[in-house]
């Protein structure tokens, strides 16, 4: 992958390619964040240049009719497949760079092997048998990924049907740093207001909780103690009244920017939930429930400008105007199609990518622990990394396929 | 945007990412030669029936 300066007429573009190529290319140092957005932004647009238009291509060479229609039309849909599975991979780097603690959690779904096994049929299909050798890609171990079916299924059932086949992979062999949650780096300004609230406050050197394994993480969550350990985490470092202003303030944020005006009851996915009497952990439960709503609303760019933002000044008005502006861009897509930006095909993906588009907004570092806490949330939809018997499709043999 | 260094090992995803696209390239591009191959085929069939 090389980027050519000649390919773009913005010179500010033109100067970032530029740089982002000779990184790239001496590996001196690790790209930012910034930088892995952009990369991947440019491959995905060189990698939909390649995909045509047939019906265009039919159209100019004068062919038309039902044949016609049906080449076009399988044409579309495998490419269509193509292109999602290519966005979703894009998707989870972007959700990762993004969300942080949750990369870990979003490499089994940028790994399915399903979904390229089907994509990889229907070529072949299309394509005939005997003209078609795919062999798919096989993930590192630790992104490997159960199928859905194995997703509900508990761990030891699986290991019994599985009996005679490569073993599941279990939480011992991720490796360590990958089975904690990693905690984001600090700003010098940012560890500074660290330091200076430990100072002063409470709580923090003492009964900080220790960061917990994935499976940990895991557990809480399937034992329906979200909103307990979500407001754990953030009173050990926020307190209560600090966590029930933050689940208000950041309501209301949600609420202006769905519905300016509208009040802070539409914060929670418009619906009449809102109970100054819940507890502030279930508060922040909703509060990211009206940030999805946000993503559904908005789409990528909406929710890449409120994360800017935010960064930058965390006023309501600013994120109000935001979404206004993108609310009228018309190149911004809306709705499902919006959310797929961010999220990718799979329920997985959009999970993933909803919660890291979160957890980016929650930027302030003192919210280190409640954004570790959140992040778990996202496992949710996931499943523990099964390993999966890499399949190739060789001559479209169905014993091989299958 | 952070410009601090990646917190987590990205590079494991990026590697995962770049093996994928490599594998979507190659399907795509066995995508299109399909679709050339099967339209010569049409454009084919369109002017011998033009002849007829």
């Amino acid at each position: 992958m090389s980027y050519q300066p000649g390919e773009t007429d913005d010179h500010e573009q033109h100067e970032e390619a530029v740089v982002l190529n000779e990184v790239i290319e001496t590996n001196e140092r690790p790209l930012t964040s910034e930088e892995i957005l952009a990369d991947v932004d440019v491959r995905t647009e060189e990698f939909n240049e390649n995909i045509i238009n047939p019906a265009k291509r039919l159209s100019e060479a004068g062919i038309t009719g039902t044949e016609a229609d049906s080449l076009a039309s399988t044409y579309d849909s495998i490419a269509g497949k193509i292109r999602n599975a290519y966005n979703t991979a894009g998707n989870m780097v972007r959700g990762a760079v993004l969300g942080g603690a949750i990369a870990m959690n979003a490499g089994p779904v940028m790994a399915d092997q399903n979904e390229l096994t089907d994509i990889a049929n229907q070529l072949a299909a299309f394509a005939g048998a005997e003209e078609v050798h795919v062999e798919l890609p096989t993930p590192p171990a630790f992104l490997q990924q159960a199928s859905p079916e194995e997703k509900v299924m508990p761990q030891q059932e699986q290991q019994e049907e599985r009996e005679g086949e490569e073993a599941p992979l279990r939480n011992d062999d991720i490796p360590e740093e990958l089975r904690r949650v990693p905690a984001i780096p600090e700003t010098e300004e940012a560890q500074g207001d660290r330091e200076r609230q430990a100072h002063d406050d409470f709580r923090v050197a003492e009964h900080a909780a220790p960061a917990k394994t994935w499976e940990e993480l895991r557990e809480d969550n399937r034992t329906e103690k979200r909103s307990k350990f979500v407001m754990d985490a953030a009173t050990t470092l926020m307190g209560q009244k600090e966590v029930s202003q933050f689940a208000d303030e950041h309501g209301r944020l949600i609420a202006e920017s769905l519905i300016p005006g509208a009040g802070i009851k539409q914060a929670f996915s418009g619906k009449d939930e809102y109970d100054e009497k819940l507890d502030p952990g279930e508060r922040i439960l909703r509060f990211i429930d009206g940030a999805v709503e946000i993503a559904s609303h908005g789409g990528w760019k909406v929710a890449k400008k409120l994360i800017a933002l935010m960064k930058l000044k965390s006023t309501a008005e600013n994120i109000v105007d935001a979404t206004k502006q993108f609310k009228n861009d018309p190149s911004v897509s809306s709705g499902a199609n919006a959310i797929s930006a961010i999220a990718g095909i799979s329920k997985g993906g959009k999970e993933i990518g909803r919660v890291a588009g979160m957890i980016g907004t929650i930027a302030d570092p003192k919210f280190e622990v409640l954004r570790s806490a959140i992040s778990s949330i996202a496992t949710d939809a996931l499943a523990p990394p099964i390993t999966t018997t890499p399949q190739k499709i060789a001559g479209g043999d169905p014993e091989q396929n299958n | 945007m952070n410009d601090q260094e990646q917190p987590f090992p990205i590079d494991k995803m990026l590697e995962s990412f770049h093996q994928r696209e490599d594998h979507l390239q190659r399907m795509l591009g066995t995508l299109n030669e399909t679709f050339d191959k099967k339209l010569a085929e049409l454009i084919k069939k369109h002017l011998l029936a033009q002849l007829d």
